[in-house]
């Protein structure tokens, strides 16, 4: 409970600036695609172990030059907006690399074992076939090439319906 | 608020009277007027513990709502202190009522004696508030905020309503409390039905029958713009 932005005083000049105010906040957030890059992968760890004795996979992340400037771009652009409109800007400036969340941070993972034509740069084929092993599928967002950020639930679906369509129809062929 | 904490904050409000009296720690020796003017009351933070009741559960039934989920919890004297503040910050005007009106101090309570985490930081913000303003006109006027007249209401007001004090201040704490309170009364007063009458507020609106679109002149604004890009709609 509580109203937008931050107020002083009392009485009535109180009342006349809430009034006035009331429904003139925006809000802009950014949102960008993340492109792969050579230090975003996962392997597997080295020393750490399940309680099975199984190695866990290990995460290595980071932001490449394209996603900070996408950011710097947006918040430029944010700005502009905000200032064509007549408004004030009420929130500090901020570099991209301070700006942007944390990788994970808005829970729309994807990629990982991401399909492709070269099996030297992919994981598994258009299929979600992986290059390695002929009868392992992958039907989930691991395949996805990049992260377009929104929102990959439908195309997500949508490949593994596609993919399920083609193992049925190899299966029925017999080629698999 | 126990009858221990009174007496310490009792114990440090004789404290500083004495020593102001006797000008012991402060270079002001001349004007009485001038260590009126700066003195303080202590700020005790309050330790009342957290409120445990059910209250409405993660999954709260909205088709029966409970209509008294969590008891109130504000003594009388608090809440009659928290109706004089609610009316000093949203008093009456030409075009619509005072906060005391419309109940928000009842807003405050229940909010304030909500069983969950935000709502009890809150509460302990406020009930020190509402001790340190007593103790403040105490130290100032000889005699608690309650029983002080307006003027003298308004001129301990004045020093936290305004301007934020470095948090080394002793009006520090005293100005967040205040800025709370504003924010809780102006939300409970602005969603109330005389509240929401006075910002203007609609609302959805449904529209009967086909969609009409967009005005005539967003539509010739957008057809403008989708021409200088050398796009049509």
């Amino acid at each position: 409970m509580g109203i937008r932005g931050s107020d002083s005083g009392y009485g009535r000049s109180l009342k006349q600036r809430i009034q006035q105010k009331y429904g003139a906040g925006v809000g802009l957030a950014l949102r960008g695609e993340m492109l792969p890059n050579a230090n975003s992968y996962m392997e597997i760890d080295e020393r750490v172990k399940d309680q099975w004795g199984i190695p866990v996979v290990k995460f290595h992340w980071r932001w490449s030059a394209h996603e900070l400037n996408q950011v710097a771009h947006g918040l430029k652009t944010a700005r502009q907006i905000i200032e064509t409109m007549g408004g004030q800007v009420g929130m500090p400036d901020q570099s991209a690399e301070a700006a942007i969340k944390k990788g994970g941070e808005i829970i729309h993972e994807v990629g990982t074992t991401r399909m492709g034509i070269d099996h030297r740069e992919s994981v598994t084929n258009q299929w979600g076939q992986t290059w390695d092993v002929e009868n392992l599928f992958v039907m989930d967002g691991g395949v996805f090439a990049s992260n377009p950020h929104k929102n990959c639930t439908l195309t997500l679906m949508t490949l593994a319906m596609r993919n399920a369509d083609w193992l049925a129809r190899a299966m029925h062929r017999g080629t698999l | 608020m126990s009858a221990e904490s009174w007496t310490r904050r009792q114990w440090l409000n004789r404290l500083s009277l004495m020593a102001a009296a006797a000008g012991l720690p402060t270079p002001v020796v001349n004007a009485v007027s001038a260590e009126v003017e700066t003195m303080h009351a202590t700020w005790v933070a309050s330790n009342v513990a957290a409120i445990e009741v059910p209250g409405y559960g993660r999954d709260p039934n909205l088709v029966q709502p409970i209509a008294e989920p969590w008891p109130r919890t504000l003594t009388p004297d608090q809440l009659a202190l928290v109706e004089v503040l609610s009316d000093i910050l949203i008093p009456a005007d030409e075009s619509s009522p005072a906060a005391s009106e419309v109940g928000v101090p009842a807003v405050v309570d229940h909010w304030l004696s909500a069983p969950y985490p935000l709502q009890h930081r809150h509460r302990l913000v406020v009930l020190a508030g509402l001790d340190w303003l007593q103790e403040q006109s105490m130290v100032r006027f000889k005699k608690k905020f309650a029983q002080s007249d307006a003027s003298q209401k308004l001129e301990i007001v004045d020093e936290i309503a305004f301007e934020w004090p470095p948090q080394d201040h002793p009006l520090y704490q005293p100005t967040v409390f205040f800025d709370l309170l504003r924010r809780l009364v102006a939300g409970a007063y602005y969603s109330s039905p005389a509240g929401l009458q006075a910002l203007g507020y609609q609302g959805n609106v449904p529209i009967a029958g086909d969609y009409p679109g967009p005005t005539k002149a967003a539509l010739e604004h957008l057809n403008q713009q989708m021409d200088k890009l050398g796009l049509s709609l």
